[in-house]
Formats: C-alpha cells, structure tokens, sequence
C-alpha cells in the first residue's frame, strides 16, 4: 500500500483537480449557431470565466503587486528554501524534503576535518604503521648494515634503486622495434619471390599448353563442319540471333507495316492543316511555328524494300544477314536458287544494268560490289566462304579479289579517294562509261563508309554535295547519256536516305539560285522570263524523286513548286511549248497525292490551246499569257495528219531547232499532249466546287480548235474533257454553312472540391511569401490584441489595489482616530469623576 | 586645255572681279568677262557666272548705277555718268541673258551656279524694287527651262532656290506661273515630249511649295491650259501617279474631272491610275460620280493581277471599298469577282485577293451569308451569280457563296490554303502584303533546315522517270 502511494497521490490529485472544475455552476457555454444533435460539447465550445479570471487574478498578485512592492526598494529577498515556490508539496512533504536534504548535508564529510577517520599510509601496498612497527619492534644490533639497508630500502627505496636503467630501458625499446620491421620487410620479399615463382610456373604451363590448342585449330581448317561451326560462331557474333531466327513471311510483314507508318505518316504531312490545328493545343517552348511541329521524325535507317541494301547505315548489318541466310541453308541448291531470284530481282531494280554481258555477276553491282564479289566466290569454291567471316570484318581488305574480277573493270582502283570538288570528281569520272562511274560511286560509298573511319561521314557528305552538282552538268552536255543518268539519280536517292538535311539544304540552295537567276532574268526582260534550262527542270524532277511532294508544307517541294509555277509563263517558241508541257506534267506529279489545286497550270494549258485556236472571235487570255504577239498561232495545225500518242524525248526536243518543230505533226503532238494533261488535271480536281467554272474557259477555246484539220485522237481527247467539264459543271453546288459553334455554357462558379478536407479551410495565398506574410500578420495582430488586454487587467489590478490600499489606510486612520478620541473621551470621564470625587 | 592653264584662267577672272570691284573706271573689265563667259570649259564658265554675279550684285546693291541724276553736280558729270549707267545697264541685260543661256548649258554645275547666281540678282533686284528686271529675269529663266529640246528635270529639281530665300516669294511664283503660260501658248501646237515633260516637273515642282490664294488660282489655270494638249502614254502616266500632290494646291481641284474621267473611260492601267485622283475628287471635294462603282467593277479582270500596278490597284480598291455605308450587294459583288478572278490567278495575287475578300467581309457582315447560308436549301444546281454582268447591282452575288474558297482550301501553296480555311478574320492592313512576289513567297518557304530529319521519299526509286509523256 505505502509503495505505491505516491503515484495514487498524483492521479487523485488530478482527478480531484477535474472533479473540482466540474462546478456546473462556473461552467458559461458559448452560444453555438447551429447545433447539432449528438454532438459533444467541444472544448471551445465552454469555459469556465470565473475560475480563469479568478487564477489570473491571483498570479497578477504574486507577480506584478509583489513588484509594485519591491518596486523602490534595492534589495531583493530571494526566497531558496525548498519547496517554497512549489504549490503541489503540502507542507508536511516539504518538512520531511528539507530534513532529508538536512541530513545528507551533514552525513557528507568535510575534507578538512582529521578527527572523523584515520588516513592509513602504505607502502608496497602495505601498512606503514605495521611495518614500522615490526621494524622498531624486531630492532636488533646483530646484522646492522643489512638492516639498516633493509630498513632503509623499505622506508625510503620506491623505485630510485631499480636495477635496469633508463638508458638501458630504452635500448632495449630500439632494438625490440628495430627487429619487428626487420621481420615485416622479410616477410614481404618471401611473398614476393613466390609470386614470381608462381608466375614462372605459369608460363611454361602456358608454353607447354598453346600448341596443343593450335593443332585443333589447325585441323578444324580442315573439316567442314568446324568451318561451319566457325561461320556460324562469327555470324551469331555479328548478328542479333532474333533476326536470324524471323522467316522470310515476318520479314515481308514487319516490312510491309513499315511501309503502312511511313504511308500513314506522309498523308498525315499532307494533311498538314488539320493536324496541326488539333496539335496545336499544346506548343512547346521549343516550338519554332514553323508548322513542322506535326511531323515526327522519321526512321531513317529501318527501312528497306527488298533484300538489297537501301540503308546505308545498315549496310554492313544487311549484308551479314544475307550471308547468314545463305549459310544458314546448307542445302546448295537453295543457295543458288536464292542467289538467283536476288540477282533477277536486282536486275529488274537496277536497269541500267541490263545490257551487260553476264548480268548475274554485275546485276548486284550498283548497290553492293562486295556481296556481288562474294557470290562470285561462291560459285567458284565453297571454301571462300571460310574465307568471307574474315573480310566481314575488314571491308576494306579487297586486294585479293582482284583476281576474280572480269578484265574491264580490273583497272578500276578499289579504293578510291574521296573527292575534294567538284573538279576532282568530274576528273575522276573522266573518260568512263556509264558502268563504270556506277562502279566507281558504289566504290566511293563504300571506302568512305561512315563506319569505318571518323570524318568519312563529313567526306561522304561533301562527295553527295558534288554529285548533286554532277547531275546538274549532266545535262549541259549535248549528247545525255540515260544510263549515267539513272545511276547518278539513283545514288543519289541512296545517299538523301543517308544526309537528309545536307540534301535538302543543297537543293534547296540550288532551287533558290536558280529561281533567283529566273526571275532577275523576268525584271530585266520586263516582267516575262523565258523558260529555264533543261538542268534546272531536272532539279526540279529530282526534289519530286526525293523528297515527298504531298506535304502540306516542306522546305524543298514547296519552294520548288512555286518555281515551277512561276516558270509557266507565255510561250514564245516551240521549245516554251515542250517545256510548258514538261512542267505542266511535272506540277500535276507533284500534287497527284494530295490533289491540290494549280491554277497556273490550267492558265497555262489554256494558253496553250489558245495559240491552236482560231482567232476569229475575241478571246480571253489569263495573264501572263497574251493575246497579241507573233506567236500567237504558234500551234494552228494547217493541214490534216495523223498522229499516235508518243512519248516526247525531252532532251532531244530541247536541243532539236525549231525548223524541225515547225510542223504539224509536232503541233498535233503537243495539242494532245496538252488535252492529255487538262484531262489529268480534271480527273485530279473533280472533288473541287466550282470545277466547272475553273475550266469553262478551257471549254469555250476547245470549242474554237479547227475539228477539220485534228486528228481523231485529238478531237477524242476534246469529247472527253468536255464531257468531264461538263460533268463537273452539273454537279450540284452545296451551300457554305456558317461553321458550327458549340453553344457557350453559362458562366458558373465551379464547387471547388478538395480531396483531402482537414476540417477546416486553407488560407491559401498565391504563392509563399505571401502565405508567410499573412501568417506573421495575422499573428502579430492576435499578439498585439493579447498583449493589449493584458495590459489593461494589469491596470485595472493595480487600480484595485490602490484603491483597497486607501480605503485600508482610510479606515486605520479612522479607527485610530476613534480610540484616541476614545481613551480622551475616558480620560477626560476620569478626570471629571475624579474631580467630582474631590468635591 | 590642261589644269593649269584652266586654274590660271579662273584666278585672272578673280583679280579681274576684285579689280571691278575696287574702282567704277576698271568697268571695262565686264566685257572681259562677259568674253570668259563664252568659253567651253565648265569651271571657267562657272567661275565667269560668279564673277559676273558679285560684280552686278555689288552695283546694284551698293552704288546706284541705273539711276544717275543723285550723284551728278553738273550738267556735264550728269551726262557723263548717264552714259555710263546706260552701258552698265546693256552690260547687265547681256549678263542676264548669258546666265540664262547657262540654264540650259549641258553640265548641271554650270547650270546650278547660274541659277544661284539669278537667284541673289532677283533678291537684290527686288529689294530697289525695279520689277522690270526681275521680269525679264523670271521670263529668260522660264524660257530656258521649259525648252522643247533640252529635257531640263534635273535643274528643276533646284529651282525652288529662287524663291526660298526671299520673303517675296509668292510673288515670285505667280511671275513664274505667268510666264509658264505665256511660254505654253506660244509653242508651236502639238508640243513636244520634251517640253511636256519640262512643263510637268516645273509644275509639280512649283505645286509642292506653299502657295497663296492668287498663286493657287494661277496654278489651276495653267494645269488646266495644260492637260489640254496631246502627249505621250508615259508622260501621261507620270501625270496621272503626281497629279493627287497637285491637286491638293489647286484653288478648285474639280475642274480636274473632266481630265480624270476621260482618262477613267480609257481603260488599262490609265483607267487604273486615274482611280486615285477620281477618288479624292469624290472624297474630298463633292464630285458627284454616278458610275464610278460600276466602272471600278468592270476593272476587275484577270489582268489586274499580273499588271505592273497591282499593288497600287489592290490598295486604292481596298480603301474604295473600305467605307462601311456601300451597300451590301455592290460588296458582294466585287468580293465574288475577286473570288472568281483569284481561281485563274497567281499565288503571290492570291496572297493578296484573300485577305482583301476577308477584309470586305468584316467591314460588312451582311456578305457572312456569302460563307455561311442557313435559310435557303442547302443545295444549289449551279452558281447564281452571273459573271459577264456588267452591273453589280444584277449579278446576284449576294444569292451566291464564295465556293472558291473551298477550291483555294486546296492550293498548293500552304499560306493560301490557310488563309482561305480562316474564313472569319478581323479587318486587317494589306500594305504589308501589297508587295509580296513569287521571290518573297519562295524565300519565306525556303528556311535553313534546322532540324536533325526532314521528310524523305520511301519508296525506292529505279532511276530518273519523268512525269507525263515524256522520256528522257
């Protein structure tokens, strides 16, 4: 019971404590606004006013009146004595803690007080005082030295008679350190000369082992299946064993759905517009607005078609893979049927190589010399392909195929520097056929793949940059070879899939110039250019080759479009007439996808067939074709032929006079070829209102063409179009409905919902520095308020005081007064009793 | 004759002047100079017109010479001095007419000088009030610049010296303006190209300073006399491209109607360049013009396009066309013909005519029924309105809608299509696009390539192929 009574003391205390707060009639609970039912009565929500008040008061009393007190006076009594400040200790536990604190003061021994207890001396751990005493009681006069000495060893020796010096102490230190390190630096050189030994032992175990492992080598040189084994090791090395492991029917798939993205991805650049504008929701910062935000990047290198290489960055890669499929069949037969189905297949890729003797060698030529090689070598001894693991990995390495090679081209070098200019390629070019600039531009690709070396890549660029030049030169001369043309063409398509940007910035370039030169050429001739070259139209043919025309909008095709267009201005000769027409069909290529509209074309055309029609009546031209001139019947056939729809040789046109074109065979030709084009044109363009309006010109000067002297085909071509033209012209018109808006909701306050409610509502400014200042604000009016008020019940505390001091004071006074007057009073009474007692 | 010789020269005319200048009796000296005036070389001319002008400036100005009877204390002194303000008096008309025989001298230098020169004689002249000179002054320096056989423009160009430094100026004008036409009407008629040409840049040049009310009327009336005569297609050109600066100085720009309506009806891009004079007549001044609508309707063909003047068609259209109070189916009907040109018409017109048809469309929004009908059936069989209609108010516009701008959704050229998809745009300015060519639009297309990848054909390509009919 007594133990545990101090902790049952505090807990009744505290529940007395609460009981005594629970006074029902102290208790003012604030008025609430809304009350719910079965709620408890929060702790806010009452209080207790007259016991708050009254224990403010009482400390105000011990605080600020007990300094009112002290206020003039110097001294300050301060009261130390346990427990005195300390409201929870009754008076009887205070007692019994100051007897306590008492005792301990007094149990604890001063040091300077000898009386208390006996200080024992030792020496040697013993009793000095019984050592003494056995030495005074055991004193003899026998052995006087000894004892004295003993006597004296043991009262004062200590450690001065120590029989090892301190010298000598410390010698025996250096020497004992001295021969620890001597141990530890032996120990090391052992370990050291073991290693060594180890390590001998080890090399001429190596020596005695490495010929062995060279005669396995050397005999699986010799077995097919360890050569076998060997190629399958490097090829597995070389290539991922995934593709390896696809059939020809994935790969045709994977490749065909390749084909669908770039599909899907150039439509939706033709698109352009729509994209964008349901893009253009979100722009990032990077965004230039250049409207090429929509286009993703395309992936350069995971395309090809078939098994030739078209990916020159993949190139190396490719041709494993071939070998490994080769290989992979062991079946010889198969082998060369493949070869086979390659090479026919190539040869249908590749024309220009078609008239060459045996077309099964060098039909794999333009796009890769050295697989084609390989498949030589293949034929010739199946042990090359032994040989071939090797040169995989050094492609370089060709000098011993020479050998193999057909004389013509044996004077070709394999290695051929790349060129610094155009000079330098035009040079190197020099004096070879077609098949052998071929050769040497696969050549050239090849040596300075960007693989091989660092700067190749820049070297190649620059060797692309030139050859665009080459092309344009191509055509100056007077007799084009088409071959050439071909191969450089499609080089050229190879290497644009290699440096997209450096092409599409070189075109462009070349573009710019040439339209720059065009229409400095228009001013100086008042406005009106003649037509360009034959080298800037095939430009103009090569962006359409390489670059996707239906884009909504691109850097190459778009200005090259309007270069076109601004071309097509009024004839002047037979030679405008064929290149009109040239660029008529060109322009029509280069929107054929995506089926934009031309009107420069049509103008165009209409001209055309406005110089074959008859002037009888008064005809409008669009500008800038003219109505007067003496061109102006430059087409009008005079007399009637026949004719067949043939193909127009343009370079041949072009260098041709214009005696040899003036004829109405020539006439009739190009009449059709112009139908044959507006007819194209209509065909594209049925979709567009108002067709028929667009091309009624065009009908009224058909209409106008003198149907006696045509041939039939032209007159066909004319029914044809007019019936399209009237097609068009009949179909109904939809109305323009104003675009459909969403109907704007009302404007209403949004709940604003928080996920997490903490019960009470965040203050939530804009941002931290203005969350943290209303904070300090608000904190600082809440203390300014508090201290305000203490203020004041200090105040008014001190004024009570005052005023009880005076009324106390008062009624001393006056109680004084009144005993005074009192004892007079009786004093007086005395007096005259006393007096009356004489009398 | 070399540098020396010529530096020489320059300097014996100098000590000559100075010596003139020192002593009434070395005034021999003047036919010595007037002798140097003769000479070819250019710096002995102009040193000579200078000599000649600080010598007659300084008699005029400080000693008296034409008026002799102030100085002379005898009969015999009078008749002596007489004599010799009587030569001096021959000796300054001959120097007169030689400075304005240096008008029409072939070198500008000598012709600047001279006119310099001319110019601080009259300042002179005016303040001793002797008009008599000042008139044969203005009336030689009128003759020599509106020659029939020099083309005078470039020393026009200066002629505003005579009058800039004086205060009289306007008098000056007037005297100048009198004698322009004194000159007109002597010429032998049809004038010459030349002459025409001279008569227009004095005018102009005269136009272009501040003008009093006499000076004004003058003005009109000699423009009048003017525009009467015959002349070439240039010049009348360059007439029709000042004549909006002229008119502001005339005292009644109205009787330029006739002129500006007569060219209106000639068509072409005279028809084209009167617009502008027309127009500030109506806007300014009250013309009353009952066609000009009509007339401005039947100009829209598809030449306006590639005309030389396309940019100044497109803006004087646009401000024709930008008052608010034309009634909605004249609109409809110049935005349905831009609309319809603009199918057969260039890209870089096309940049133009798009914006301009939207700009009709947000001045009145009656035309949005044009791009967007609610009432009537929502098909039509054809178009209704009628293109060879000469009177907008008949050509049904309004019932129509711009269906070319669906057709021109499909241009090729990007920016086009854009635009014509845009269908509600506000107002905006066209001069930032008036001069847009084909070269601008290429360029603004023709970006450096900034990016990593660029669009590539995908589809393997055998060798060069060419489109249509045709091989290599």
């Amino acid at each position: 019971m007594g133990k545990k009574g101090l902790a049952d003391k505090v807990r009744n205390k505290q529940k007395a404590k609460s009981k005594q707060a629970q006074n029902p009639f102290e208790v003012k609970i604030n008025k609430v606004k809304s009350s719910v039912v079965n709620r408890k009565l929060q702790k806010w929500e009452k209080g207790l006013p007259g016991v708050s008040r009254s224990k403010a008061v009482k400390k105000r009393k011990d605080t600020l009146l007990r300094e009112l007190h002290h206020m003039k006076k110097s001294n300050l009594l301060h009261d130390k004595r346990f427990g005195e400040n300390d409201s929870n200790l009754t008076a009887d536990e205070k007692m019994v803690q100051r007897f306590a604190m008492e005792k301990k003061k007094q149990i604890r021994k001063s040091d300077f007080n000898l009386n208390e207890e006996e200080v024992v001396l030792t020496h040697y751990g013993q009793s000095l005082a019984e050592n003494l005493q056995d030495t005074i009681g055991s004193e003899s006069d026998d052995d006087d030295a000894s004892k004295n000495l003993k006597t004296g060893d043991l009262q004062f020796g200590g450690f001065t008679n120590d029989s090892v010096s301190w010298k000598d102490k410390m010698k025996e230190v250096i020497a004992e350190s001295k021969k620890h390190k001597f141990e530890r630096q032996a120990e090391k050189e052992k370990t050291l000369e073991t290693t060594n030994e180890l390590d001998k032992s080890w090399k001429s175990i190596v020596t005695t082992l490495t010929p062995v492992r060279d005669n396995q080598l050397n005999k699986g040189k010799v077995s097919n299946f360890m050569q076998l084994f060997h190629t399958l090791v490097m090829s597995q090395k070389s290539d991922g064993a995934t593709d390896k492991l696809k059939t020809e029917e994935e790969k045709a798939k994977e490749e065909i759905e390749k084909l669908k993205q770039l599909e899907a991805e150039r439509i939706a650049r033709m698109k352009g517009d729509a994209q964008s504008s349901s893009k253009r929701d979100h722009t990032s910062a990077d965004d230039l607005c250049d409207g090429f935000a929509v286009e993703k990047p395309k992936p350069l290198v995971s395309f090809s078609i078939d098994g030739a290489n078209v990916e020159q960055d993949k190139d190396e890669s490719k041709e494993e893979e071939e070998d490994s499929h080769t290989d992979n069949d062991s079946d010889g037969t198969e082998e060369e049927n493949e070869d086979e189905a390659e090479s026919g297949h190539d040869s249908d890729t590749e024309k220009e190589e078609d008239s060459e003797k045996d077309t099964d060698n060098y039909s794999d030529l333009a796009s890769d010399t050295e697989s084609e090689a390989e498949e030589d070598g293949q034929k010739k001894s199946s042990n090359v392909k032994a040989k071939k693991a090797d040169e995989k990995l050094k492609p370089i390495l060709k000098t011993p195929k020479i050998a193999i090679k057909p004389g013509e081209r044996m004077d070709l070098p394999f290695i051929i520097p790349a060129p610094g200019s155009l000079n330098e390629l035009k040079s190197l070019l020099h004096g070879h056929s077609a098949e052998e600039q071929a050769i040497i531009f696969t050549r050239l690709r090849k040596c300075h793949h960007p693989s091989l070396a660092e700067g190749n890549k820049e070297k190649l660029q620059q060797f692309h940059v030139y050859l665009l030049e080459y092309f344009g030169e191509l055509f100056q001369e007077e007799s084009l070879d088409k071959h050439l043309v071909n191969s450089v063409t499609v080089n050229l398509w190879e290497m644009t899939q290699m440096f997209p940007v450096s092409t599409a910035n070189c075109l462009q370039k070349i573009i710019i110039d040439r339209q720059n030169l065009y229409a400095s050429m228009a001013q100086s001739k008042g406005g009106r250019g003649s037509f360009v070259s034959l080298d800037t139209m095939m430009y103009l043919m090569l962006v359409e080759l390489l670059f996707p025309t239906s884009d909504f909008k691109h850097p190459v095709t778009t200005p090259a479009i309007h270069f076109i267009t601004q071309i097509l201005s009024p004839v002047r000769s037979s030679h405008d007439v064929i290149a009109g027409l040239f660029l008529s069909s060109l322009a029509i290529k280069f929107v054929h996808q995506s089926k934009r509209y031309i009107p420069e074309v049509v103008t165009f055309l209409h001209g055309v067939l406005f110089l074959a029609a008859d002037k009888s009546e008064e005809l409008k031209v669009f500008p800038p074709c003219q109505a007067l001139g003496k061109n102006v019947s430059l087409l009008k056939v005079h007399q009637k032929c026949a004719l067949a729809l043939q193909d127009w040789s343009i370079s041949e046109l072009l260098n041709s006079t214009a005696d040899v074109l003036n004829n109405d065979q020539f006439r009739c030709q190009a009449l059709l070829k112009c139908l044959v084009l507006l007819q194209n044109c209509l065909t594209l363009w049925k979709d567009l209102p108002l067709l028929g309006q667009v091309m009624k010109p065009v009908q009224e000067i058909i209409g106008l063409l003198p149907e006696h002297l045509l041939p039939q085909e032209v007159m066909d071509k004319c029914e044809s179009i007019i019936q399209l033209i009237q097609a068009s012209e009949s179909k109904s018109l939809k109305v323009m409905q104003p675009p459909t808006v969403k109907p704007v909701p009302l404007k209403l306050f949004e709940p604003e919902i928080e996920e997490f409610w903490a019960g009470k509502r965040k203050k939530k400014g804009p941002n931290k520095n203005e969350n943290e200042q209303k904070r300090l604000t608000h904190k600082y009016k809440r203390e300014m308020k508090a201290a305000i008020r203490e203020i004041k019940r200090d105040n008014e505390v001190l004024a009570r005081h005052q005023l009880d001091t005076a009324l106390q004071k008062d009624a001393d006074r006056k109680r004084k007064t009144k005993t005074l007057l009192q004892n007079l009073a009786a004093q007086e009474g005395d007096y005259k009793a006393i007096k009356k007692a004489k009398y | 004759m070399d540098q020396e010789k010529i530096a020489s020269f320059v300097k014996k005319i100098k000590t000559k002047t100075k010596l003139i200048l020192k002593d009434l009796k070395n005034a021999n000296l003047i036919i010595d100079l007037l002798a140097c005036a003769q000479e070819e070389n250019k710096l002995i001319l102009c040193a000579s017109c200078q000599a000649l002008g600080t010598v007659f400036l300084h008699y005029v100005s400080a000693k008296p010479f034409l008026k002799g009877d102030k100085t002379a204390v005898s009969a015999e002194d009078a008749n002596k001095e007489d004599q010799v303000s009587s030569w001096l008096k021959d000796q300054f008309t001959a120097t007169c007419d030689v400075l304005c025989d240096f008008l029409s001298h072939e070198s500008l230098e000598v012709k600047k000088s001279s006119l310099k020169v001319i110019s601080s004689l009259l300042q002179t002249n005016e303040v001793n009030s002797s008009q008599n000179v000042v008139g044969i002054l203005i009336e030689g320096i009128i003759g020599q610049l509106i020659k029939s056989d020099i083309d005078q423009t470039d020393i026009i160009g200066e002629v505003p010296v005579l009058w800039n430094a004086t205060d009289k100026s306007s008098a000056l004008i007037s005297l100048c303006l009198v004698h322009i036409r004194k000159q007109m009407k002597s010429v032998v008629q049809p004038a010459l190209d030349i002459f025409q040409r001279n008569c227009w840049k004095l005018i102009k040049q005269i136009a272009s300073q501040d003008l009093d009310d006499k000076c004004r009327r003058q003005l009109t009336s000699v423009i009048c006399d003017f525009l009467k005569q015959k002349m070439s297609a240039n010049l009348y050109k360059d007439i029709l491209t000042g004549i909006s600066v002229v008119m502001e100085k005339m005292s009644s720009p109205l009787r330029l109607t006739d002129f500006l309506s007569e060219s209106f009806n000639i068509g072409g891009a005279i028809s084209l360049m009167s617009l502008h004079g027309l127009f500030i007549l109506m806007h300014k001044y009250n013309l009353d013009y009952p066609d000009f609508y009509a007339k401005l309707y039947s100009m829209f063909r598809p030449q306006i396009f590639s005309a030389k003047y396309r940019a100044r068609f497109f803006h004087l259209a646009d401000t024709f066309l930008s008052s608010t109070h034309l009634p909605s189916y004249l609109v409809a009907a110049f935005a349905k013909r831009l609309s319809r040109l603009s199918l057969h018409a260039p890209a870089s017109a096309v940049h133009i005519a798009i914006p301009f048809i939207f700009n009709l469309i947000a001045r009145h929004p009656s035309l949005e029924v044009m791009i967007g009908r609610t009432n009537l059936p929502s098909e039509l069989t054809s178009d209704p309105y009628i293109p060879d209609e000469k009177e907008p108010a008949n050509c049904k516009a309004l019932d129509s809608c711009l269906w070319e701008l669906q057709t021109l959704e499909h241009h090729y050229d990007p920016s086009i299509s854009q635009k014509a998809q845009k269908r509600k745009v506000a107002e905006q300015d066209l001069s930032s696009i008036l001069e847009t060519t084909t070269s601008d639009i290429i360029s603004s297309y023709a970006k450096k390539i900034k990016k990593d990848t660029i669009p590539l054909n995908f589809v393997k390509i055998n060798g060069l192929t060419l489109a249509g009919n045709f091989v290599l």
